[in-house]
């Protein structure tokens, strides 16, 4: 699954820690998540979507 | 971007220097509990084995992503260790037990017990984890790495009974189970966080 979340972090020019702080997971999760090596559950794509404003949709395609 | 990707660089030498420290504990200590003479280097090195790779695998997920230790993290190794040191000393206490011959009766079987317990203890601290970690990644190391400690223990307890049956190895105490079974989730913890990295 591809996702915008490198790009919504930058233009808010965050860091990773910045934006693993706001969603309290681990920096460690963002950089999976950014790299595509991992997906998030709803409930923690429901916490992105609502932390930039936008629906799930805008944030994550699926490559299907 | 620049300044992103530079504050976001994780450092590349305390890795490798925690990775070193690490494997080095647990070969030395495995080392002592197989070849050690007589009791006492046993269980120095099975409580080494287990510090070893309880410290590895704690440390991986610093090690990958330049973390801090989360609190529910923080809390499991504190139960862990209590636990893991209480099982020690048990198990030493156990040990002595039978040495000064009172372990037959009621008391065998709670000093066999006693030990059993503290490990209880231990699987309690990371039930405990699993249920306070809200980060769903770590959540998933912790439980891959759970998976492969469990087959790989199994995976070598059925070789080694089966090479004893023939003759080919050594006989092992079963309480040895538990300390390799920690190493291999201690080691697969920080492989599994490294494939996230």
């Amino acid at each position: 699954m591809k996702n915008r979340l490198k790009v919504l972090r930058a233009e808010r020019d965050w860091s990773q820690a910045d934006l693993a702080q706001r969603l309290d997971v681990s920096r460690q999760t963002i950089n999976a998540l950014e790299t595509g090596k991992y997906d998030p559950s709803l409930p923690l794509a429901f916490r992105i979507a609502r932390l930039f404003g936008q629906p799930i949709e805008a944030i994550f395609q699926d490559e299907a | 971007m620049n300044a992103l990707k530079k504050k976001n660089r994780p450092t590349e030498a305390k890795p490798a220097a925690l990775a070193i420290i690490g494997v080095s504990g647990i070969g030395g200590s495995m080392a002592l509990l197989l070849t050690g003479d007589g009791e006492w280097p046993s269980y120095v090195g099975a409580v080494g084995m287990v510090l070893a790779a309880v410290a590895f695998g704690a440390t991986a997920g610093r090690l990958y992503g330049g973390d801090p230790v989360r609190p529910a993290l923080r809390g499991f190794l504190i139960g862990f260790l209590v636990s893991i040191i209480a099982y020690a000393l048990l198990l030493l206490g156990t040990i002595r037990l039978d040495a000064a011959g009172l372990a037959h009766g009621a008391l065998g079987y709670a000093a066999a017990l006693a030990p059993a317990l503290a490990l209880a203890g231990a699987f309690a601290s990371l039930g405990i984890y699993l249920r306070r970690e809200p980060d769903d990644l770590l959540r998933r190391v912790a439980v891959e790495s759970l998976l492969w400690g469990l087959g790989g223990v199994l995976a070598l307890a059925t070789a080694w009974g089966i090479l004893e049956g023939f003759g080919l190895a050594p006989h092992l105490q079963l309480w040895v189970v538990a300390p390799v079974f920690a190493v291999l989730v201690g080691v697969a913890h920080g492989l599994v966080a490294w494939r996230y990295r």
